[in-house]
């Protein structure tokens, strides 16, 4: 018995059901064989996570007639030895083997003499015993032919490469239709129990692949006159059409800070990732959204105010009772300021048709949103966007009274980051500093090499990610050189990668230009490597992408890649990840 | 003499007296499985074959032995024997302990029938061994040959009696290439590779074609005796394809009528664009392949086309609180190989295939609804 008093069967006993377990990924595929007559095979590792230093047992288990012989061959193992029970064939079931290190032996056995079972093959790691664990979520995207995203978590030992061969579930195939009487034009998006979401755009009926698990499938119309709706989609049960209507109508007011009706106000309210129509208000302030929701789960009501109202966009949510009207009030404080005529300057040159973009968060409450009796704080965020004239001065550009930033975009592209506080509306001049390009060389991780063609990623946080997500990137030169052309006052995330996988990614969380290092280091790393297949497909998957993506975060960061890279022509990829050490 | 007649006629009658016939010895014979080929040093799976019969019906009982011999002396151990019918050697030797090289293969064929009885006189069969020649064998790069890419040419020569890299018997290798009819504009320069040793000489040339066509790469191999071995490789060289975007997140619009909601910040991004010399994402460590180029631009709210020339990458982040709610903003990627062909669609199409196949787009758009 192993040190952790367990033995693992490392293949799942369901690839034959099509189910594939917890992660959606069949990891470490081929461990267990089913061949088409009925016999099957499983090879069982004693320890099942073996680490340098440890002896390994491996045993055959044969379910089937007619076996004669066990032929055993372990990569990278000159020294075998037979460890099954008794004597003749029983005693070659099973072999053992020392591992000194940390590696990956492939263990293989040919099955002599057996009507159905020809061999069985399994990836056996053997970990660093001093090594230090990570998880990893792998999301594999095959050629939509063949079958839909799939993910799974991986654990990586620091110290070590690693083999991670993956057999994708192809699933079903959905041939579905939106329907509002006849086809529509809608966006679909398939969110499984477990796994990645994806999405379509359609103009009616699709046909796509899913996994054989419950999805959840978000229909929104592109005719806002229809509410989005929710549907849940069972494999062999369905549906395969997804009818919409209006929906239920739920109506409401939206009154300024001063208590006067607020027209041209956007509200759209949200349930569990599913959105409302959006409706605008009238010029008494009134509006009708309609919906799908249910009467039990928090809903989340948005008001977009006009530009020129000065106002924030409110966000309240709760468990709101929409068979009431909704009654939605701005706060009386702040009061707002008219940024009319302030200069916008670059070292004390005007600058004409810069675009201003005021954003910030409000302080405190607000305003309320009030349905019946149920009443919730509002907070305020302001985006407020104004072009300066020819002469580089703002036109009437009401914002609330508060510390707030604004990012002036002077040029395409070019941006400068401001404080602005309108706490008093006293007089200023929002200037707008040059870009600052940042320099600097990237290496590897232990300084010894400066790598060429390794890249940069430099992406907006705060005040800039308000007014644009667009990045700042760069390539690395023949000697290892970059130059970032970064916003004046700006923050970002900065994010060191090389294509070529000479080192694992470096992440800055939050920088400045001028805190960008000169010296960027990248991390050290371990090889992730494998072949892709999909099930009851005899062929490599070529072309799938896969992304090594953090096991916890959320937002466009769960969707940002630690490292990418795709199958080449024979299923097989590498990749380079930072070890945990 | 009457007792003795007597006796004679009892024994027949009662079975007791037989004639025993005469067990008659086997014969055998020695074939070549390929009379008349040459048979060298080193040569594997050579084959002889043995005729037996035995007069009586018997099976005949073969023994192989086969002995190397240098001059007059062979070995006294055989180096391999067998009993079947036919004897595949599994290699000839080369040298002797002495490093004297073989020249005399000598087979040895017994046969034996079911009562003991020997072929004789055994068979012996003594085949000349020459001189092995070189041999070659070709290998590339693994992908296919583009004008003006450079694709990687690898000869291994092997010599199963003569070292291949001794420098006291120089082995020749000479390369020569072949041009299609209608170009000759080509490089072949030296590529230095590891793996030479006594036995494998491993020789590399960077091939770079500047037309298409078929070209053919010639190898001629002398070794120290003269022996000479020429092995040819055809090269199709083709016109460098056009990169497709292969796999995209989210879903792209394809219809001028709709639009994707954006709800939450959402990362726009490639996931894989294939091409023959610049695919995306790049494979690690090749000298040649490069990567796709990605040129963003987008459309915001009530503006026109702005390119994003400071995103290099394969992703773009929108975030729908930058915007006003039903405000529509359009991102587009175009992507180009190292021979940066433009992507010249019109500006409205919202796909662009510069190829005969429309599926092999360089072009994606996503027209997005902010919600």
């Amino acid at each position: 018995m192993s040190r952790f008093g367990f033995v693992l069967v490392l293949v799942l006993a369901l690839v034959g059901c099509g189910f594939g377990g917890a992660d959606g990924i069949r990891s470490d595929a081929g461990g267990q064989s089913d061949d088409a007559n009925g016999c099957s095979s499983v090879l069982i590792f004693d320890p099942a996570s073996p680490v340098a230093g440890d002896h390994i047992k491996v045993t055959a288990q044969v379910f089937g007639p007619g076996v004669l012989d066990y032929v055993w061959q372990v990569d990278g193992v000159s020294n075998t030895h037979y460890e099954g029970p008794g004597t003749g064939t029983n005693h070659h079931s099973a072999i053992g083997f020392d591992a000194p290190t940390a590696n990956s032996h492939t263990v293989n056995v040919e099955i002599l003499g057996s009507s159905g079972c020809s061999s069985a093959q399994q990836t056996i790691n053997v970990m660093n015993p001093n090594g230090t664990l990570v998880m990893y979520r792998v999301r594999l995207t095959p050629p939509a032919a063949l079958a839909p995203p799939q993910e799974t978590l991986i654990q990586v030992h620091g110290g070590q490469n690693a083999n991670r061969p993956f057999a994708v579930d192809p699933g079903t195939v959905l041939s579905g239709t939106v329907t509002a009487g006849s086809a529509i034009d809608a966006y679909v998006k398939f969110t499984p129990v477990l796994g990645p979401a994806f999405d379509l755009v359609t103009t009616g009926a699709f046909t796509t692949h899913l996994q054989l698990q419950a999805h959840t499938v978000l229909v929104i119309p592109q005719n806002n006159a229809l509410a989005p709706r929710l549907f849940t989609w069972m494999p062999g049960m369905g549906p395969n059409a997804f009818p919409v209507d209006a929906g239920t109508p739920v109506g409401g007011t939206v009154l300024d800070r001063g208590g006067a009706p607020l027209a041209n106000a956007q509200v759209q309210l949200e349930q569990l990732g599913v959105p409302s129509t959006i409706a605008t208000t009238a010029a008494n302030g009134t509006f009708t959204a309609h919906h799908t929701f249910d009467a039990t789960d928090p809903i989340t009501v948005t008001i977009t105010p006009p530009a020129t109202s000065g106002l924030a966009r409110l966000t309240a949510t709760a468990a709101f009772d929409l068979t009431k009207s909704i009654q939605i009030s701005y706060a009386a404080s702040p009061a707002t300021c008219n940024l009319a005529g302030t200069p916008v300057t670059r070292a004390t040159s005007p600058q004409p048709n810069a675009l201003v973009t005021v954003v910030g968060a409000l302080v405190g409450t607000a305003g309320t949103v009030t349905t019946g009796g149920i009443s919730a704080n509002a907070t305020g965020a302001v985006h407020v966007a104004a072009i300066a004239s020819g002469a580089g001065a703002l036109p009437s550009m009401l914002v609330p009274r508060a510390a707030l930033s604004a990012v002036i975009e002077v040029a395409a592209g070019d941006f400068a980051v401001a404080s602005l506080d309108t706490s008093t509306c006293a007089a200023q001049t929002l200037d707008a500093p040059a870009a600052i390009v940042a320099t600097g060389q990237i290496e590897n991780a232990t300084a010894t090499t400066t790598l060429a063609g390794a890249r940069v990623e430099a992406v907006p946080i705060g005040a800039l990610a308000l007014a644009n997500l667009i990045p700042v990137e760069a390539t690395s030169d023949s000697s290892g050189h970059f130059a970032l052309a970064l916003a004046a006052g700006a923050h970002y995330a900065l994010h060191f990668f090389d294509p070529g996988g000479r080192g694992a990614p470096h992440d800055y969380p939050d920088e400045t230009a001028s805190g960008v290092p000169g010296e960027a280091l990248l991390n050290a790393a371990i090889a992730i490597s494998g072949q892709v297949t999909v099930i009851g497909f005899p062929n490599a998957v070529a072309n799938a992408s896969i992304q090594i993506l953090c096991a916890d975060c959320t937002g466009v960061a769960a969707s940002q890649p630690i490292a990418a890279t795709a199958t080449d022509g024979t299923g097989a990829y590498r990749i380079a990840v930072p070890d945990p050490m | 003499m009457h007792v003795i007649r007597l006796l004679v006629l009892t024994s027949v009658l009662s079975g007791c007296f037989y004639t025993d016939p005469i067990n008659q010895r086997p014969s055998i014979a020695i074939h070549p499985a390929k009379p008349g080929s040459a048979v060298s040093r080193g040569d594997r799976d050579v084959k002889f074959d043995a005729v037996s019969s035995d007069p009586d019906g018997d099976t005949v009982a073969l023994t192989w032995r086969a002995y190397a011999c240098n001059g007059s002396v062979c070995d006294p151990k055989e180096f391999q024997s067998s009993a079947d019918t036919m004897f595949d050697l599994i290699m000839v030797p080369l040298a002797n302990a002495a490093g004297e090289t073989y020249d005399t293969l000598e087979i040895r064929l017994e046969g034996r029938d079911a009562l003991g009885a020997t072929a004789k006189p055994s068979q012996v069969l003594d085949v000349h061994l020459g001189d092995a020649g070189p041999k070659i064998e070709f290998r590339t790069d693994p992908r296919n040959a583009v004008v003006n890419a450079p694709l990687g040419i690898y000869a291994e020569v092997t010599d199963a009696d003569d070292p291949v890299s001794s420098p006291t018997h120089p082995y020749s290798v000479t390369w020569q290439v072949m041009t299609p009819p209608t170009s000759q504009d080509f490089e072949l320069v030296d590529k230095p590779v590891s793996g030479t040793d006594e036995t494998h000489l491993e020789l590399g040339r960077s091939f770079t074609a500047h037309d298409v066509g078929n070209w053919t790469i010639e190898v001629t191999a002398t070794d120290p005796l003269g022996l000479q071995t020429v092995e040819d490789l055809t090269v199709p060289v083709a016109a460098d394809q056009l990169p497709c975007v292969a796999q995209w997140a989210p879903a792209a619009t394809t219809d001028p009528g709709t639009t994707l909601p954006l709800t939450d910040p959402t990362l726009f991004q490639v996931l894989v664009a294939t091409d023959d010399l610049d695919p995306y994402p790049s494979v690690p460590n090749d000298p040649v392949l490069g990567t796709t180029e990605f040129h963003w631009s987008i459309v915001p709210p009530g503006g026109s086309r702005e390119q994003l020339t400071n995103v290099t990458g394969n992703a773009v982040a929108l975030d729908p609180d930058s915007y006003m709610p039903g405000d529509l903003v359009e991102l587009r990627v175009e992507i180009q190989d190292r021979n940066h062909r433009a992507v010249s669609c019109p500006d409205g199409d919202l796909t662009c295939s510069l190829t005969t196949d429309a599926s092999c787009s360089q072009r994606l758009t996503w027209r997005v609804e902010v919600r």
